[in-house]
């Protein structure tokens, strides 16, 4: 149950992640350069968090084999 | 050879060709401006270094010297053909090729077979093979659709398309071009530190949490959780309200 529950997370991270690559898309159509990067930045934060998750999810499918 | 080192070493050969097609085979033959004869010798140089470097299983030729070789190739490549190449699509298309074929000769070079299942693995390999199988497909598909929605959004997104066109009035092209380069930049790294190099490591990582868990168990102290939590919360919060001032 927990590993399914911390890999439901890491997918809903990284999926969300795609939000703020696609703002920061807008933001440099806009010329908005630093908004773009900041919105990159906090993407890639996301995906870091994400892949943390499943991290996690494989340690406790692990403890539950 | 078993009938598994020939049949990837095939693979292999077949995704790098897939690769050189799509990024040198223009410029070979190119109809309406015959290229000279140094451009379709630039354009056969990348095959020539693949043949060897398959041939003797060199990973920094598969896997450096390949791609690089071909890039003098892309300076050569015709108008016609270099507007047909930055299409949304053929850039899907040129990145899952150039992904494929990257992760495929990564596995044939380490011989780790167990990748794609092969036969003459042994039963840990095969455990940790179906374990790990869930994990790895579905990080590659959401990798797929962090790459497809940037480029959706540059090339297809209807409000994203009229303000490239509003701020880029002289150089639509050149500007979407511009932003898709960046995002596939972007895309590679994250691809390459988050997603690649976990999913090398899995095994390696699951036995270093584990054991830094239970280490971090007996240290852990309710002020030092929350110490750490308003640090990370604070972190994001000051980027988000960055971002709503900017």
């Amino acid at each position: 149950m927990r590993t399914i529950a911390y890999d439901t997370a890491s997918i809903a991270l990284l999926l969300g992640s795609s939000l703020f690559f696609y703002r920061a898309v807008e933001f440099l159509a806009q010329k908005d350069y630093v908004a773009g990067l900041i919105a990159v930045g906090i993407g890639i934060l996301v995906v870091r968090s994400g892949v943390e998750a499943g991290r996690l999810a494989m340690v406790s499918r692990g403890d539950e084999r | 050879m078993t009938g598994w080192q020939r049949a990837s070493s095939i693979a292999v050969g077949l995704l790098g060709l897939s690769v050189w097609a799509q990024l040198c085979a223009p410029t070979v033959f190119a109809v309406a401006s015959p290229p000279s004869p140094w451009i379709v010798f630039t354009a056969f140089v990348p095959i020539f270094i693949a043949g060897v470097s398959l041939a003797t299983r060199s990973g920094a030729g598969c896997l450096l010297l390949f791609p690089v070789s071909m890039l003098p190739a892309l300076a050569g490549i015709p108008e016609v053909a270099r507007a047909a190449l930055f299409t949304p699509f053929a850039m899907i298309r040129l990145s899952l090729a150039l992904s494929l074929y990257l992760a495929a000769t990564g596995a044939w070079l380490s011989g780790t077979q167990t990748v794609f299942g092969g036969t003459s693995v042994n039963q840990t390999g095969q455990e940790a093979g179906s374990t790990y199988k869930w994990f790895v497909v579905s990080r590659g598909l959401v990798l797929l659709v962090l790459l497809i929605v940037p480029i959706w959004a540059v090339y297809l997104d209807g409000t994203i398309v009229a303000t490239i066109a509003m701020n880029h009035p002289d150089g639509e092209h050149v500007a979407q071009t511009f932003i898709a380069m960046i995002t596939f930049f972007v895309w590679s790294v994250v691809a390459y530190t988050q997603f690649v190099v976990p999913l090398l490591n899995l095994e390696y990582d699951r036995r270093k949490i584990r054991r830094k868990a239970l280490d971090s168990v007996k240290k852990t102290t309710l002020p030092l959780v929350m110490k750490r939590l308003g640090i990370e919360t604070g972190v994001i919060v000051f980027l988000v309200v960055i971002l709503l001032i900017v």
